[in-house]
């Protein structure tokens, strides 16, 4: 373990590592600070890039990346009263009030303030899991990881806005497509239907690229207009009061401490999230405060404890990434993405033989986020300058860049044209309300259900009943069934509850 | 009386196909080899197939939207119910590009398309769209081939200058 983190330690001291850290935090808080963009765009166009890269300087570029465009999606909220991300909409409620009242910096900086040292909380914990994380994925044994699989993807459809149904099936055509091509379990090629270019299987970087890229583009274009609309005019914030704000937050340590052990919680739980964190940490704080009217008027603890939970989620998403290579949410797929690329295989083996790379990742982020943490209070208010930039300036420069790196991969043209197939489909798929991230999960996890789901069966000469046998696996059926069963037990709830309320009326 | 969704339909059907044909093609494989594609498939298409029918049932449409919790807004739920009329304009800049990009190469079709959306959609004056797309195309070009080490496709026409337009071998489909 030592010998791991010293090994990724050195290698975030290279210069490269560094310029890759410095890059990837600068991307995603320019991406962050743009509503709409974020930091899935961001890693999905540079995705291509980094092939041929070293792999720590590869993840050293994400890191950057993902760690801080929450932290980016702060400065609109605060200053434009737009969230750059999901996870800020709790910020504008205190940040844009306080804004108008011309401390703008000070919003800055306890947003910054609290999300570095939420980031920190959260990555401090995975650090201390993680020796008990190794432990208990040893006991995982192939049928383990296939019910895994399925409770990932169970728990990321619940989790996505559409209906489980679309959300489940979407899952399940986003596996069927990853079986097609060469199969490494059977060493056969399936579904490939004699052509060289399914042969190694449906390339998953112009999937990603056209569904969350391209399709993103068409809805940005199509509407017009800048990203961002400002009512007010922006506030300037000053360098001093911004780190006066930054100081501030130490007055709210209990805000802080429950808004972080909030955020790291639930980003554990895959397909939760940012957004969900952001909510129940502002709510959970507003009700224990003594003073609970201020919220909503430019108060410091509502600022505090939205961008603590929304950052402190970083950390725990990692944890089924990193340990059992289950992504939490569409960053954490291009980031599995990302591995593969580069010849890693994500989940057992990555904590097992590459722990280096996870401590890469672990110092990556706890450095892009102090790096961030300078660029908010020093640069907030030029950075939310970014968001009126018109979207038909940028929107062919990010088309022509996508096709760039779409091509770059594999430097196969048809590439191009797949690409654009999967941005029109992921538009449409995304207008039907079928979750494009259960399809992409399923895509990605394809693989691995396969080989546990043979390997279960090699293992049991044949019999389904090693599905069962485990308590570990009896456990994680049960989270399913829990899981999908959800909608029906909170329908019939809400059923109940309105018959009582009727009866009590009557 | 329901109305039905066109991109709920197009959708369903393309998915429907898909699947469809992963399953019935995983026949032909020994049982070891089909098991996955079988035990994923058919739930898969029974699914799909509920969802279509709901687009014709009120009452199975009902009973599905008893699985509907919504508990959190992905990041990709922004205005997604633009007019069709503009989002098949702007589908149609990205095919246009991407298969001017195949057939043409990168050299030629960067500043081209750049210049053209510059000058139609964003209604920039010609100079200006001119002295953007020149800029945006040096930056690429050079960013690309001398530090990024990426050579740019040039496009499947007979070979005018090499590298840089014409002359790329397609690969077998």
């Amino acid at each position: 373990m030592l010998e791991a983190f010293l090994e990724g330690l050195s290698q975030l001291g290279q210069p490269v590592a560094i310029a890759a850290v410095v890059s990837g935090t600068i991307v995603g808080v320019l991406f962050g600070a743009i509503p709409g963009l974020g930091s899935v765009i961001a890693m999905a166009v540079l995705l291509p890039f980094t092939f041929g890269w070293d792999a720590y300087v590869a993840m050293f570029l994400f890191a950057g990346i993902f760690g801080t465009a929450s932290t980016g999606g702060a400065i609109p909220a605060i200053l434009l009263n737009t969230p750059g991300t999901i996870a800020n909409v709790c910020t504008t409620l205190d940040g844009h009030p306080m804004a108008r009242r011309g401390e703008a910096g000070r919003a800055l900086g306890l947003a910054a303030a609290a999300s570095g040292l939420g980031t920190l909380f959260s990555i401090l914990v995975l650090a201390m899991l993680l020796p008990a994380a190794k432990v208990l994925i040893l006991a995982f044994g192939a049928p383990e990881f296939f019910w895994l699989v399925i409770l990932g993807l169970v728990a990321v459809t619940l989790a996505s806005r559409d209906n489980l149904v679309k959300g489940l099936a979407a899952g399940g055509v986003g596996i069927l497509m990853s079986l097609i091509g060469l199969s490494l379990v059977f060493g056969q090629v399936r579904f490939a239907l004699d052509s060289e270019f399914l042969y190694d299987g449906l390339p998953v970087v112009p999937l990603v690229v056209g569904f969350f890229a391209l399709s993103e583009l068409m809805v940005y274009t199509s509407r017009g207009g800048s990203i961002a609309t400002v009512g007010e005019g922006l506030a300037k914030p000053g360098v001093r009061q911004t780190v006066g704000g930054a100081l501030e937050v130490f007055q709210y340590k209990r805000v802080l401490l429950r808004g972080s052990i909030i955020g790291t919680v639930l980003g554990a739980v895959p397909g939760v999230g940012g957004a969900v964190a952001n909510f129940l940490a502002y709510t959970t704080a507003k009700q224990a405060s003594k003073t609970p009217e201020l919220f909503g008027t430019g108060y410091a603890g509502g600022i505090v404890a939205s961008e603590s939970a929304n950052d402190a989620k970083d950390g725990g998403i990692l944890l089924p990434t990193l340990t059992f290579g289950i992504p939490g949410n569409v960053e954490m797929v291009i980031l599995m993405g990302a591995f593969v690329l580069h010849g890693i295989t994500p989940g057992r083996q990555l904590l097992v033989y590459n722990l280096d790379i996870v401590w890469a990742i672990i110092l990556g982020v706890i450095a892009a986020q102090i790096l961030t943490t300078i660029i908010v209070i020093s640069g907030g208010g030029f950075l939310a300058r970014l968001s009126l930039i018109p979207v038909r300036y940028l929107a062919p420069v990010v088309a022509v860049v996508s096709f760039l790196g779409v091509y770059a991969i594999r430097s196969n043209p048809w590439d191009l044209l797949l690409a654009v197939v999967a941005g029109c489909i992921g538009y449409l798929m995304r207008r039907a309300g079928f979750p494009l991230i259960t399809f992409v999960i399923g895509f990605v996890l394809g693989n691995t259900a396969e080989r546990s789901f043979v390997q279960s069966l090699q293992v049991s000469e044949g019999s389904y009943t090693i599905f069962f046998s485990s308590p570990i696996s009896i456990i994680i059926i049960i989270a399913i069934l829990v899981f999908a069963g959800s909608p029906l037990i909170k329908y019939w709830f809400d059923k109940y509850t309105a018959t009582r309320k009727a009866k009590l009326a009557s | 009386m329901k109305t039905v969704r066109p991109p709920v339909l197009i959708v369903n059907v393309l998915l429907l196909v898909l699947a469809g044909t992963i399953v019935i093609a995983s026949l032909q494989y020994d049982f070891r080899q089909r098991i996955v594609p079988l035990v994923i498939g058919i739930p898969t298409l029974f699914m799909l197939v509920v969802i279509l029918l709901s687009e014709f049932s009120p009452r199975l449409n009902r009973i599905l939207a008893m699985a509907n919790l919504g508990s959190e807004q992905d990041a990709f739920s922004g205005d997604v119910t633009a007019s069709w009329s503009r989002i098949f304009v702007i589908a149609g800049w990205l095919v246009a590009l991407s298969v001017a990009l195949f057939v043409l190469g990168f050299y030629v079709v960067v500043p081209l398309f750049l210049f053209a959306f510059f000058m139609v959609e964003a209604k920039t004056p010609a100079v200006i769209a001119v002295l953007a797309s020149l800029v945006v195309s040096v930056v690429l070009y050079v960013a690309f081939p001398y530090f990024l080490g990426i050579e740019i496709w040039p496009g499947i026409m007979p070979k005018v200058m090499h590298g840089v337009f014409g002359g790329g071998l397609i690969p077998e489909l």
